[in-house]
């Protein structure tokens, strides 16, 4: 038979709405519950009032840019949409019997107790699934007295739900237990849903591995492209100012999305180190000590945008004080950048779980983004530990990479140390879902 | 939900904590409404405030936020604002209630006059207990004439008020009220700079040394040593270290920066990023050589760049840069900020760049979106 959409309350029970001409309820049993015999329908019928119109969910651009700096921060803010739904029962108290039935699961719903949405059109593949958050029932007046018993009731349940649909439980593997060196960067599959170049969402667990005995804190994760280091300058550098150049593959020149980040990465010695571009200080002082991989923040790009070919980075990096020893100095050129700080970091061998989108809940629900992205350790006999998350937690885009860091327990950086790394993704839709 | 994806932390200053303990808060993030955050010259980030809807239940568990530092991330991992919650205001079925480290006070002397005339101190009065969750937060109070008997008396029972921080509980009753389960909850925030102004000390040495040196000195000398000293243009000028008894270090430290450099060149600081204070000349001196940035209006959205062209994104604009923009004829700097104002709400942000007190600047941009 022809594919149904449904509603699915908190108790889980599903009320199928019949793409067509739904069976009249006789008063017995709950019909609804099966897609088959549903006396709900979505209305298409025009003489009775507007037809339903899925509607896809619109970006809010809140901040546009201009060329040659075309910055944009979007965001997709929640869908008001009506449904008009038709009841069909074999008399006027049975149709009114089900409006109520409709009222009472769709008056509870709410953020806390949100009802799922499942948007399934006759020839798709697959369903798309989202959540409601409130939803209120008006009748149409045309339908109040029942005439010539045709036992029809017309009602519009105007709903306000999640922007974006996902799948209810399948998630796309992106690492499965894969070795991870310090300071390294793994390829990302290209994203399958609508927010292609949008970025996709990823949720990640990484367990160190062979530094078990000291935990793991302070941990960089981005997506980006293939990062390049420059041994520039590297050696024992005491105050002063020391120019590093490095001549980069300018990734940016045609992605406007990407920024550039720049790490240090020192073995020895303690001083105080920032970086200059251009005679303008653009990192914080930051004190850096023995071995460590300190995050100095955003490189400037927007001057190199303009230039064609290949271009050539330069950082001043001024010692104010002390003497360090300079290893190496990175670029990473990545679209999200996040960096997550334990504040207990004296675990062992417990993986840090990041999530982005929902993830091992019930599958009931759908693995929509979270408001907010959530880190944990998850130690075995002990209660999850929140970890705060700084920045956003990278996603996906088409050819790019995971860009991983991360610091022992005592903050030092072990190049030598290596994590186990997994992590997985789900398709965003905004309304269609097809095949995929 | 905001537009812009800040991240916000609560962290412990007090003494004996860890460095970072933001576990036993709720979390805020992705329930934020609007966050707004000033800087000013002379004072560094200077205040900010965060609303947002929580249960009853999380909203009274915020009320322990109070003195906690609050550190503001932009969507790059990159600190932008940080300071401490100085204010927290719970709003619910038409109760407003607010709890405030303004009227805190947990080291308490008093200053008298004894039955013979001369000036006498009280024995301090101290409660280490609010000092070590709070920062230590002085009084000095004048007793008037009193015995040493009586002042130790009144410093003890100011203490005893005054420890705890004071709360107001104010009720508006309405024709018509309906039972909320939601609660407002908005932090107001200060820039640690401010604490500089909460403890006293007194030095009767008139030795003279470098201004900045004593500067940097007095960052660690005061019993809240939650700053430290950033970038800092040596002064090259020298001035007494005598300090007037209960002076705050605040006011030692500016009268020591109001003199500017040896040269003349005034000077600006302000506390900023990971709680550093940096002390640079002031822009307005030479405004045709300071540091400029460009506001750049021809665009769709006004656009602020450094003078080599790369974006200055809204949320990190500071003051004590010289502005220009692209609608004058010239483009040279026309104005010094001396205060910024950033807000973002869930539609939006908005930018307001002021003028220094120093001069009669008006604002040079005030956009609202």
């Amino acid at each position: 038979m022809a594919h149904q959409h449904r509603f699915v309350t908190q108790a889980g029970t599903n009320i199928y709405l019949y793409s067509g001409h739904a069976p009249k309820w006789n008063g017995s049993g709950t019909p609804w519950t099966d897609a088959a015999t549903t006396p709900f329908e979505i209305a298409m019928n025009d003489v009775t009032g507007q037809r339903w119109v899925p509607q896809e969910a619109t970006s809010t651009t809140v901040f546009a840019g201009s060329q040659p700096i075309p910055r944009s921060y979007q965001s997709y803010p929640n869908v008001t949409e009506p449904i008009p739904i038709q009841i069909r029962a074999t008399t006027h108290d049975n149709a009114v019997a089900l409006l109520r039935l409709l009222k009472q699961e769709l008056q509870a719903v709410s953020y806390r107790s949100p009802m799922l949405f499942v948007f399934y059109p006759d020839g798709a593949t697959n369903p798309a699934v989202t959540e409601i958050y409130s939803a209120s029932i008006s009748v149409n007046p045309r339908f109040i007295n029942d005439e010539n018993s045709r036992g029809l009731l017309r009602c519009t349940i105007m709903v306000e739900r999640a922007p974006l649909f996902t799948n209810q439980s399948d998630v796309t593997s992106v690492f499965s237990s894969t070795s991870a060196n310090n300071a390294s960067n793994h390829a990302l599959p290209s994203p399958t849903g609508d927010l292609y170049h949008e970025g996709q969402p990823l949720n990640f667990a990484i367990t160190p591995s062979n530094f078990t005995s000291s935990g793991m804190s302070k941990v960089y994760l981005a997506s980006c492209k293939t990062p390049f280091a420059s041994t520039s300058q590297a050696g024992s550098r005491s105050t002063g100012s020391y120019v590093i150049q490095v001549n980069d593959t300018n990734p940016w020149v045609n992605d406007f999305r990407l920024r550039m980040r720049v790490l240090q990465r020192y073995s020895a010695g303690s001083g105080v180190v920032q970086l200059y571009v251009n005679g303008i200080a653009y990192s914080e002082q930051i004190a850096v000590s023995g071995a460590s991989y300190v995050d100095f923040g955003d490189y400037p790009v927007d001057v190199l945008r303009e230039n064609d070919g290949s271009v050539q980075i330069a950082v001043t990096m001024h010692v104010l004080s002390g003497s360090v020893t300079l290893v190496n100095t990175t670029f990473v050129p990545y679209y999200d950048w996040c960096t997550i700080a334990p504040t207990m970091p004296n675990l062992t061998s417990s993986p840090l779980i990041v999530r982005s989108f929902r993830g091992t809940s019930p599958t009931s629900r759908p693995r929509l983004p979270l408001p907010a992205p959530q880190a944990y350790f998850n130690a075995a006999g002990v209660a999850l530990i929140p970890v705060p998350i700084i920045g956003t937690v990278p996603r996906t885009y088409p050819s790019s990479r995971l860009f991983i860091a991360f610091h022992r327990a005592d903050g030092t950086f072990n190049a030598s140390d290596t994590a186990t790394l997994s992590a997985t993704t789900v398709p965003l839709f905004l309304s269609f879902r097809g095949g995929v | 939900m905001l537009a812009i994806p800040f991240t916000f932390r609560f962290d412990h200053l007090e003494t004996g904590q860890p460095a970072a303990r933001d576990l036993d808060l709720p979390n805020i993030n992705g329930i934020v409404d609007s966050y707004d955050h000033a800087s000013a010259d002379k004072f560094g980030y200077e205040s900010a405030s965060v609303s947002f809807n929580s249960s009853l239940a999380d909203g009274a568990w915020m009320l322990s936020a109070l003195g906690r530092q609050f550190t503001v991330y932009d969507p790059y991992g990159i600190q932008c604002w940080q300071g401490i919650i100085h204010s927290i205001t719970l709003r619910a079925s038409g109760i407003d209630h607010t709890i405030s480290l303004e009227k805190l006070a947990n080291r308490i002397r008093v200053r008298f006059t004894t039955p013979f005339g001369t000036n006498a101190v009280s024995s301090t009065a101290s409660d280490t207990t609010s000092q070590a969750r709070y920062g230590v937060k002085d009084l000095v109070q004048s007793g008037g004439a009193k015995t040493k008997t009586e002042a130790d008396a009144l410093a003890t029972r100011l203490l005893k008020e005054l420890t705890i921080p004071p709360s107001n509980t104010a009720v508006a009753v309405a024709a018509k009220q309906e039972r909320e389960t939601a609660c407002a909850v908005t932090l107001n925030c200060v820039g640690l700079y401010e604490t500089l102004a909460w403890a006293v000390t007194s030095n009767t040495s008139t030795s003279q040394s470098e201004t900045t040196a004593q500067a940097t000195a007095l960052l660690s000398a005061t019993p809240n040593d939650w700053i430290s000293a950033g970038r800092i243009t040596a002064s090259g000028l020298n001035a007494s270290q005598f300090i007037a008894q209960d002076t705050t270090y605040r006011a030692k430290l500016e009268e020591l920066l109001e003199l500017g450099m040896s040269d003349g060149t005034p000077l600006s600081w302000g506390v900023y990023n990971d709680r550093q204070l940096e002390v640079v000349p002031f822009a307005g001196v030479n405004v045709g050589s300071a540091p400029i940035r460009r506001l750049s209006t021809s665009t769709q959205e006004p656009i602020i760049r450094n003078a080599d062209g790369s974006e200055v994104l809204w949320w990190r604009v500071r003051p004590n840069y010289a502005y220009s923009s692209d609608l004058l004829d010239d483009g040279s700097a026309k104005g010094v900020v001396g205060r910024v104002s950033f807000r973002c709400d869930t539609n939006g942000m908005s930018l307001s760049l002021e003028g220094t007190d120093r001069s009669s600047a008006d604002a040079l941009i005030a956009r609202t979106r």
